[in-house]
C-alpha cells in the first residue's frame, strides 16, 4: 500500500470557474486557484476567503501541482506551491502528499532540492537564541546554527495544510548538519519544526521525469561534501597513516640495534699525504641490518671508506664507488658525515678502513656501528604519503566548507 | 505469541485470537461483533464494513519500528471534524499498544491511568499543564472496527478528546466518554522508520 497514490478529484474554482484538481487528504486548510488567485476554504464548501488577482504566474517552477515522484522511496504528489522571497533570495516550496506518509515539503532554490518533514522532536535549546557557530541537539543529532531571516509569500497555488496568502510573512531559523537541516518556523499562529534533507538534483529529475533541469553550480548550505577521488583516498590513507606512524615510532624507540664495539687497529701512512685508518669489529647476527655512522670535522676525510670481511678480504661496503653493491649509504657534500646500512653474509670479524688525504688523528673521527637494526625508511615514506593525501583532502574539504558557510547569517 | 480460536456464534466460522486479553472480535465472514467474556462468547450485533483506505499499517501484516516487531490485530476508525483517523491495536513483546494514524501522523501509545477529575472543558488549545501543551481538542465518533480489540468499543459511540504534547515527541491523549475517561501516553513516530515485513 506504500505505492498508493492520492485520490484525484476535481472541482470548479468558486471565483472564476476554472477546473481545479484535488490530490490531498482531509488536513487541507486552503485551496488557491492557479488562474485567478482566489483562496478557498475546503472545510466550508470552497467558499472564497480572499483573492490575489495581482499574482503573477510562476514561470520558473520545475514542478506543477499533480506531479508525482518518489522521495525516500515513497510516492508523493505535488499538491501546492508557494514562492517565498527573503534575505535577497527567492525559492519555491512544494507541498507534497502521500496517503501513507502524509504531508511534507520539497524546497527548490537555484537548482538545489531539500525534502522537509515536520518533526515533533524539539531542540534542547531555542534556535532563536543561538549565536554563530553554536549548536543545538535534536533527538541526539547535533545541528550548527546557520541563519535566521524573514520571508514573504510571493505566489501561492493549489492545496495547502494552512491558509497561505500572498504578502504573508514568516520568520525562519535554521541549523545544519549537512546534508540535514533543522528549522524552526514562526508565524502569528504557531511554531513548527522541520527536518530537512538535501536531495540530489538528478534524483529529482529522474523521479519526477523532468526533461531538463538546471544543474546547480554553487554550493548550497546542505550540499554534502563529495569527492569521487580524494575522499575515498583520504579515508583509505587514514589507517595507513596511523599504522605507519605507530610502526615507525616503535622502530625508532626500540629497534635501533645493539652497539658493536669498534677497535682501532692501525693508522698507516701511504705517502703522498694520504693516511689509511683501520678498525675492527665483530658481527654476531648476520643477515640483519647493520647501521654505520662516521663523523669528522675534516672535509673529504671519509672518502674511500670500505668494510671487508677480515677472514676472506671480501669487500662488503665501498663508499668510494658509486656502484656500491651492498646496502645503502648517505654522504654529505663535504664528506664529513657518512651513514650506511648494510648486511653481512656471515658472523665474524670485519674491518673498516678509510683513507684521508691528510694525517687525521683517530680521535677526530667518531665511528658507531649498530647491529640487528630494523629499517623504518619505507614506513616513514608511507606515513608521509598518507599524511599528504589526508592534508590535501582536508584542504579541499575546508575550501568547500568555506563556500557553504560564506552565506551564513546571524 | 498467544494463539487460540473461537467460533462465531452467528455463522460458525473459526476465528483466530492473537491476544490473551481480547475483549472484542469482529467476524470477517458475517460482520458480527462478538464480546469475549472469560471462556464465553456473546453476539453483540453487526458491524458496518470499514472502507479500505491507503495505509502503511494493515491487519495481520507485521511491521518493524526502531528494531521492534509489531503485529496489528485490531483496527478502529474514528470520524472527527477534519476527516477520520485510525487506531491499530498491535501486539508487541509486552502487553500490546495502540498505533494512531492520521494522514502520516503516527503515534505509539499505551493506556495509562486517567488523571482524577479530568474534564474536557478544562483543556483549552495552547494551555500549558505541568509541562504538557494542549495541541488538539475535538469530538469524535466511532465509525467501526475490525479484528480483535483489548477493550470494548461501540460503533456510533461519541466522545471528546484532547491531545497534549511535550518535548521529545511525547504525546498524552485523553478520551472523555459518558461514563469514563481513558488516558493514553506515548510518542509520535516517523512513518519513514516503519518497515512493513514480508
Amino acid at each position: 500500500m506504500s505505492e498508493s497514490t492520492s485520490k484525484l478529484r476535481s472541482i470548479k474554482c468558486s471565483s472564476c470557474g476554472a477546473p481545479l484538481s484535488l490530490h490531498a487528504g482531509h488536513k487541507i486548510k486552503s485551496l488557491t486557484c492557479d488562474y485567478c488567485g482566489a483562496v478557498m476554504n475546503p472545510k466550508d464548501e470552497y467558499k472564497v476567503l480572499t483573492k490575489f488577482s495581482e499574482q503573477q504566474l510562476l514561470s520558473n517552477s520545475p514542478l506543477k501541482t499533480g506531479a508525482q515522484g518518489k522521495l525516500k522511496g515513497v510516492l508523493f504528489t505535488v499538491i501546492g506551491i508557494i514562492e517565498w522571497c527573503g534575505d535577497g533570495e527567492c525559492w519555491i516550496d512544494y507541498q507534497v502528499f502521500s496517503p501513507t506518509h502524509g504531508y511534507a515539503w520539497l524546497s527548490y532554490e537555484s537548482g538545489h532540492w531539500v525534502f522537509l518533514r515536520r518533526t515533533r522532536y524539539l531542540p534542547n535549546k531555542s534556535l532563536w537564541r543561538l549565536l554563530p557557530l553554536q549548536s543545538i541537539k535534536v533527538n541526539q543529532q547535533s545541528f550548527r546554527f546557520y541563519e535566521k531571516f524573514d520571508a514573504k509569500i510571493n505566489y501561492v497555488a493549489g492545496e495547502l495544510t494552512w491558509v497561505a496568502r500572498v504578502g504573508d510573512t514568516t520568520t525562519l531559523a535554521e541549523a545544519i548538519d549537512p546534508p540535514y537541516s533543522f528549522s524552526e518556523e514562526r508565524n502569528e499562529r504557531e511554531t513548527e519544526y522541520y527536518l530537512g534533507e538535501y536531495i540530489d538534483a538528478e534524483e529529482i529529475q529522474q523521479q519526477f521525469a523532468l526533461p531538463d533541469l538546471y544543474k546547480p553550480k554553487n554550493v548550497h548550505r546542505l550540499t554534502p561534501y563529495k569527492s569521487k577521488f580524494l575522499q575515498p583516498l583520504a579515508k583509505a590513507a587514514k589507517p595507513f597513516a596511523i599504522l605507519s606512524f605507530i610502526i615507525s615510532l616503535i622502530i625508532w624507540l626500540f629497534m635501533q640495534g645493539s652497539p658493536v664495539t669498534i677497535k682501532p687497529v692501525v693508522m698507516k701512512n701511504l705517502g703522498n699525504g694520504q693516511v689509511e685508518s683501520r678498525y675492527e669489529f665483530t658481527i654476531n647476527k648476520p643477515k640483519h641490518l647493520i647501521f654505520l655512522t662516521m663523523d669528522t670535522h675534516k672535509a673529504n676525510a671519509l672518502l674511500n671508506t670500505t668494510i671487508k670481511q677480515k677472514a676472506t678480504g671480501k669487500s662488503i661496503v665501498n663508499l668510494g664507488k658509486k656502484n656500491a653493491k651492498t646496502g645503502t649509504y648517505r654522504i654529505d657534500k663535504r664528506i664529513t658525515h657518512v651513514e650506511s646500512s648494510f648486511i653481512v653474509p656471515k658472523a665474524g670479524v670485519y674491518s673498516l678502513s678509510f683513507i684521508a688525504n691528510t694525517q687525521l688523528p683517530v680521535k677526530k673521527v667518531a665511528v658507531t656501528i649498530k647491529e640487528n637494526r630494523v629499517g623504518s625508511r619505507y614506513f616513514f615514506w608511507l606515513l608521509l604519503l598518507s599524511l599528504a593525501v589526508m592534508i590535501f583532502s582536508f584542504v579541499s574539504r575546508s575550501s568547500f566548507e568555506s563556500k557553504r558557510w560564506k552565506l551564513a547569517g546571524d | 505469541m498467544y494463539a487460540n480460536n473461537i467460533n462465531c456464534p452467528q455463522c460458525g466460522s473459526a476465528l483466530a485470537l492473537n491476544f490473551r486479553h481480547s475483549k472484542l472480535r469482529a467476524c470477517e465472514y458475517c460482520g458480527s461483533t462478538i464480546f469475549l467474556e472469560d471462556e464465553a462468547v456473546r453476539l453483540a450485533g453487526k458491524q458496518s464494513v470499514l472502507s479500505q483506505e491507503a495505509s502503511l499499517i494493515q491487519l495481520q501484516r507485521a511491521f518493524r519500528y526502531q528494531k521492534q516487531s509489531y503485529l496489528p490485530v485490531g483496527h478502529v476508525r474514528y470520524q472527527y471534524e477534519d476527516g477520520f483517523w485510525d487506531e491499530w491495536w498491535v501486539i508487541d513483546h509486552d502487553k500490546g499498544l495502540w498505533v494512531s494514524v492520521d494522514e502520516g501522523d503516527f503515534a505509539f501509545e499505551k493506556r495509562v491511568t486517567a488523571p482524577e477529575k479530568a474534564r474536557f472543558e478544562n483543556f483549552r488549545l495552547g494551555d500549558e499543564i505541568k509541562g504538557w501543551k494542549v495541541t488538539e481538542r475535538g469530538h469524535a465518533v466511532c465509525e467501526g472496527f475490525e479484528g480483535e480489540l483489548p477493550e470494548l468499543v461501540h460503533q456510533g459511540e461519541r466522545f471528546d478528546y484532547v491531545h497534549l504534547s511535550r518535548a521529545g515527541g511525547e504525546l498524552f491523549s485523553l478520551e472523555f466518554f459518558e461514563n469514563e475517561v481513558k488516558a493514553f501516553k506515548g510518542k509520535w513516530a516517523d512513518p519513514f522508520e516503519i518497515e512493513v515485513e514480508g
